[in-house]
């Protein structure tokens, strides 16, 4: 189990209980964590886990200026998953009239997203709404279906969703969700975003 | 008192659906139909008035009903068992006094209702752990709202911290002392309750733990909901927000050091013995390749060949004249006539003007070098009969250079 946890933690994958259920529990303990932290540690690496404790991923042991390269590209990988990734939580929520949060390893029926969507034209408007983001999320024609696809096909690749049984169509939130709440929560206690009341938002959540 | 149990069972089964409707829907209203029923089920004590009109199950049965479909109805368990933990110091109480008094038949009396009080407890502890487990491992999933999950672990919470507390005093209670002299009620409660009691304790502990986890949970899911339903407004408020340069920061937040992967291939070290046998395993599971031979052509040699007879092409007269006729058209200043260049020009022909004509459109149908530049027009004579087919009939050709 350790050289297939250190692999993947080497190629810069999250280990959580949805894409990696053995690995994760595996880390769960404290032994195990440890030696794979220790064994980071040699190449100028440590053991980080979000702070939802939802996921282990590869960090920095150091920073310096080779380092600070790949801050960079790293934020600003984080701030083009940021608007897609906020609308498609708020999207969700919306679509299964949930005022949960999503949180890693929940499940998410992509019938149960499309029959909502085909049925209140209000979450039809936030679906064609996704094509403002840019091409990736600009699907091929305008049915419901198709710009849903779009939608997921992204936010899969993204690494936040993980398509658990291909036939039913059921996907479950990962561990790297986990990773980007952190850096949302971030941005909003230091830039004086969480001021403004949710209640201030139009009546359409509560009329789903 | 077996007939009297055998009759209650029967009326029960007599109005079983009467009973369920009123366990499933939480009452029955009484109409003319079921009233005789209704008043049966309330002698057996089955049935209570609600309203006047309504009557709803005795708790007993409710509760007995809920413990044997392992339904959630437990909101109230962990209360009922703190009134019976109650009742069994009365009953002891009472059962000593009586034994003191001499009085047999009370004795035996309160030692059943001790017994049924044991069983209770013991039961209802039971039922409350394993429906209390059931609903931690679905997480409430009975309810569908956060705020309504959040409200049932906070009453579990209180009702399981309630419930080690009545543990813990009964457990340090004189009851088994002062039963010490009854050896058959005190083995009673030390094997069905007191012996229990650490285990239960403990277990009631680790759910106490785990809802205190689930409310934290909650109510942190809750925040994140809002979080994001505040993030989103704001950046829909704010489409052109873009962070700070926090990866400029001196001291980065903690998701920003999250280190990229790295590229690794590894190469087997066909040196190593340890890994021939695995080696000869992957090269026998490789298909032979699929090697095409491929046969060299024997060089050839120059062979000389006899120059082919001339053959001198037989132009027909009639394509020769048709030619001729596009070529005068091509240059004439007026539209010429088919049938008149015929008539001019190639009389010799042995042919009618209707062939002539239609070898003419053949040759213009087929759109060769001969007929590029060469415009046509149709004389065209529709018949008008009563039984024309609709086929246009054509007199005549005439050609023209086209512009």
């Amino acid at each position: 189990m350790f050289d297939s946890i250190v692999m993947r933690l080497l190629t810069g994958k999250f280990l959580c209980e949805t894409t990696a259920p053995e690995a994760f529990r595996a880390l769960e303990e404290d032994a195990m964590r440890n030696d794979v932290d220790a064994y980071l540690r040699r190449i100028g690496r440590r053991l980080a886990c979000t702070a939802g404790g939802h996921a282990y991923y590869m960090a920095y042991e150091r920073l310096g200026p080779d380092e600070r390269a790949e801050v960079k590209r790293l934020f600003s990988e984080i701030k083009h998953d940021l608007r897609p990734m906020v609308n498609f939580l708020k999207f969700t929520m919306q679509a299964l009239r949930n005022e949960e949060a999503p949180s890693p390893g929940e499940r998410i029926d992509y019938p149960a997203i499309l029959r909502a969507v085909t049925t209140h034209p209000q979450l039809a408007d936030e679906l064609r709404n996704f094509a403002a983001l840019g091409r990736d999320f600009t699907a091929s024609d305008s049915t419901a279906r198709s710009m849903l696809d779009k939608v997921f096909t992204q936010v899969v690749k993204g690494g936040y969703l993980f398509l658990l049984d291909r036939d039913r169509e059921v996907y479950a939130f990962t561990g790297k969700l986990d990773f980007l709440l952190e850096a949302i929560e971030f941005l909003m206690a230091n830039e004086q975003i969480a001021d403004e009341a949710p209640d201030d938002q139009p009546e359409q959540m509560r009329m789903l | 008192m077996r007939d009297v149990t055998v009759t209650l069972l029967e009326r029960l089964h007599t109005h079983r659906h009467l009973v369920a409707e009123a366990y499933h829907q939480g009452s029955i209203v009484r109409s003319d139909d079921n009233r005789k029923a209704i008043e049966v089920l309330q002698q057996q004590r089955v049935l209570v008035p609600h309203t006047p009109e309504e009557y709803r199950l005795h708790s007993t049965l409710r509760r007995f009903l809920d413990s044997a479909l392992n339904t959630h109805r437990i909101l109230h368990s962990s209360a009922d068992i703190g009134t019976i933990f109650v009742r069994l110091e009365v009953l002891t109480d009472s059962y000593i006094a009586a034994f003191n008094e001499d009085n047999e038949s009370d004795t035996d009396a309160y030692e059943d209702e001790i017994a049924q009080a044991v069983f209770e407890i013991s039961d209802g502890l039971q039922g409350f752990i394993t429906n209390l487990q059931a609903n931690i491992e679905t997480r409430f999933a009975a309810v569908s709202s956060i705020s309504a999950k959040r409200k049932q672990n906070e009453f579990y919470l209180d009702a399981t911290h309630t419930l080690v507390q009545v543990l813990e005093s009964f457990h340090f209670s004189d009851l088994l002392d002062r039963l010490q002299a009854f050896p058959r009620i005190e083995e009673l409660l030390r094997t069905q309750l007191f012996n229990r009691i650490p285990i239960l304790r403990s277990t009631l502990q680790t759910i106490y733990e785990t809802l205190r986890q689930f409310l934290f949970e909650f109510r942190k899911i809750e925040a994140r909901a809002k979080r994001i339903q505040q993030m989103w407004l704001f950046l829909k408020k704010t489409p052109d927000y873009e962070p700070r340069p926090w990866d400029n920061s001196t001291d980065l937040p903690p998701w920003l050091e999250r280190s990229p992967g790295l590229v690794i291939a590894t190469h087997p070290d066909v040196s190593d013995d340890n890994c021939e046998n695995r080696l000869i395993e992957i090269a026998k599971s490789i298909p032979p390749a699929d090697v095409s031979t491929r046969r060299r052509r024997a060089a050839g040699r120059i062979m000389t060949e006899d120059v082919p007879d001339a053959v001198t092409v037989q132009v027909k007269p009639h394509m020769i004249a048709l030619r001729q006729m596009l070529k005068d058209a091509k240059v004439a200043n007026t539209p010429v006539s088919a049938r008149g260049w015929r008539a001019e020009h190639a009389t010799e022909l042995d042919i009618d003007d209707a062939l002539w004509l239609e070898l003419a459109l053949d040759v213009l149908a087929k759109g060769t070098r001969i007929t590029k530049g060469v415009e046509v027009g149709y004389d065209e004579l529709s018949r008008e009969e009563p039984f024309a087919g609709g086929n246009v009939f054509i007199k005549d050709l005439r050609l023209w250079k086209n512009a």
